[in-house]
């Protein structure tokens, strides 16, 4: 028995498990097409990065919003309440709250850049249409998402916000007032309207966000990377292989952010501000979340139907972008469309800037914070938590280095005719 | 050949009654649902209010918010001289926040977007693409105060004071 215990070395441990799942799973076909997956090697490999980093945070997001479901009561009376009790006596709450909080802004974020590095790569190109439609249709989603959520602690800037977004789809002709009706369910915000914010939250656009994800994955697996338009495969210096050089680039960069969002979850916390109080006018310098400021402003500044149609012409521009650019297709270079989609990303910019500066709203003092949660005990948990990040990056670079080395060596040996 | 014709004919049929069954499906499971998911029922507008003295009763260049029904309204006792109650509808006409009374500039603002009306809501600054709505107002023998959206409702109140 000792004997046989002594010889289970984690290489025959391996080799069982494998066994033992080929004997009921034909595993050949998805090791050999796990084999193939490269991608390239050029000055700008660091874009391939994003689309993986945003599935991290998808996937942090759904854990920490499943742990915050533990605690939160989504109803008019008490959600307020419970999202006080989260941030102040549930242990480790604040954190895990921060984390929903922080990586919410960090998704959208990534996607954004992510968003953009596709526009201007023109990686939407043929035949890539179909996966820029179901990326599109996630960042919309993400937007929803952070939509959703922010109505779900019912403060007063949630309640204003949600009102506000709410009441904009009131301005398409026909269908508007059915919309605001659907979205709030019925022709006010109320507690009505967080129960549905919360089903939506929770269940609904996860839930559609992930059969996106599957379609934009799946096209992405048969159609492999996209290179910049422009770039000839000449310019590209090699292709590692997805398993596991690029993995590890991956699990450096999602380890990156895990570190930064814990770091900003804990010396930034999130708010729970002023319950809201439908009989209380809107709260002077309110304003929305980052990622909407550059609405917020121009909604300010243009007539209401205005903002609404142009953002909804240049939703559906970009979502059909793809089919427009007749250049891209052909591989040649549009000029046209870098210029239209320079303007409004210049537009979004100094919008956001504008609104950005705009004296805020004051800040109410926060809550007692939780129990478990002591600034000098917290920094030497984050210092204890970057010197672990950092040695598993270093490990991850070192194996990262010894899978390329081997890479060359056997390319070398093997096959020489190989250029 | 004649069987052949007879396949493609029976198979567009079926087709087409397919395609029928299908979309009469597809309306009956939508119907329901845009009503469910809409939550759309007849929720009437509240038809009054009246208000005991004691919680209208404003010191001049005061003002308060109170609910009617659904809808937030905004009471306000204007400065000296020519102090009035304004009854208006609080809900911003640009994009639905409620509004608020500012005693220190005797007009109504809306934080949200930067809106300005006045007293009679009537804008002054801002985005608000309308003026605000007003109440129609009646003040009982008793000091009772009654608002009402429509006139004739306030009228019909008038007739029934305990209705």
């Amino acid at each position: 028995m000792k004997k046989r215990l002594k010889n289970l070395t984690p290489e025959i441990l391996r080799a069982r498990a494998a066994r033992w799942l080929q004997e009921r799973i034909d595993l050949g076909p998805l090791l050999a097409f796990a084999a193939k997956k490269t991608v390239p090697i050029h000055r700008q490999s660091w874009i391939y990065l994003l689309g993986g980093a945003a599935m991290f945070l998808f996937g942090l997001q759904v854990a920490s919003g499943s742990l915050l479901m533990l605690y939160y009561q989504p109803t008019e009376a008490s959600a307020y309440e419970s999202v006080g009790k989260i941030m102040t006596e549930v242990p480790y709450g604040w954190l895990i709250r921060g984390v929903h909080v922080w990586g919410a802004s960090a998704m959208v974020g990534i996607v954004c850049l992510h968003f953009l590095t596709v526009l201007f790569a023109r990686a939407y190109r043929k035949p890539r249409e179909l996966t820029w439609v179901a990326g599109f249709l996630m960042l919309l989603l993400v937007l929803g998402a952070g939509f959703s959520g922010y109505l779900l602690p019912w403060n007063e800037l949630s309640y204003y916000a949600t009102r506000v977004g709410t009441d904009i789809p009131g301005n398409i002709p026909g269908v508007g007032g059915f919309l605001v009706h659907f979205l709030r369910g019925g022709d006010q915000v109320t507690g009505e309207t967080m129960t549905r914010f919360y089903a939506a939250h929770v269940v609904i656009v996860p839930l559609a966000f992930g059969l996106a994800l599957a379609a934009h994955l799946g096209f992405i697996q048969m159609q492999g990377m996209s290179l910049p338009l422009g770039m000839t495969e000449e310019q590209v210096g090699d292709h590692q292989p997805f398993f596991t050089e690029f993995a590890l680039s991956d699990a450096c960069f999602w380890l990156l952010l895990f570190g930064l969002i814990v770091t900003l979850a804990v010396l930034l916390p999130a708010e729970v501000g002023v319950k809201a109080d439908p009989l209380k006018p809107a709260p002077q310098g309110i304003k929305p979340e980052w990622y909407f400021l550059f609405m917020f402003k121009t909604l300010k500044l243009v007539p209401e139907a205005v903002g609404v149609a142009f953002f909804a012409l240049v939703t559906l521009f970009l979502l059909v972008v793809p089919f427009l650019d007749r250049k891209a297709a052909q591989g040649k270079r549009s000029r046209g469309f870098s210029a239209v989609f320079l303007v409004l990303l210049a537009y979004a910019i100094v919008f956001e800037i504008l609104a950005w500066i705009e004296p805020g709203a004051a800040h109410p003092p926060q809550e007692p914070a939780a129990e478990s949660y002591r600034l000098s005990r917290s920094i030497v948990s984050l210092a204890l938590l970057w010197s672990v990040i950092g040695f598993l990056i270093y490990y991850l670079r070192q194996l990262r280095q010894e899978n390329t080395r081997i890479r060359k060596l056997y390319r070398g040996s093997c096959s020489p005719a190989d250029p | 050949m004649k069987v052949e014709e007879s396949y493609i004919v029976r198979r567009r049929f079926l087709s087409s009654m397919l395609a029928g069954g299908g979309a009469a499906l597809g309306t009956g499971v939508a119907v329901p649902l845009t009503y469910y998911a809409g939550n759309l029922r007849e929720e009437p507008p509240l038809a009054f209010l009246a208000i005991p003295k004691a919680e209208y009763d404003l010191a001049p260049g005061k003002a308060k918010l109170m609910m009617y029904g659904r809808i937030p309204a905004l009471l306000i006792r204007t400065p000296q001289p020519e102090s009035a109650l304004k009854v208006l509808v609080a809900i911003c006409t640009h994009l639905d926040c409620t509004v608020g009374y500012k005693e220190d500039e005797n007009r109504i603002f809306c934080a949200c977007h930067e809106g300005y009306y006045d007293v009679d809501g009537r804008v002054l600054a801002g985005p608000p693409p309308k003026p605000l709505r007003e109440f129609h107002q009646k003040e009982l023998a008793d000091g009772t105060l009654v608002i009402a959206l429509e006139k004739e409702n306030l009228e019909k109140t008038l007739e029934e004071p305990n209705a």
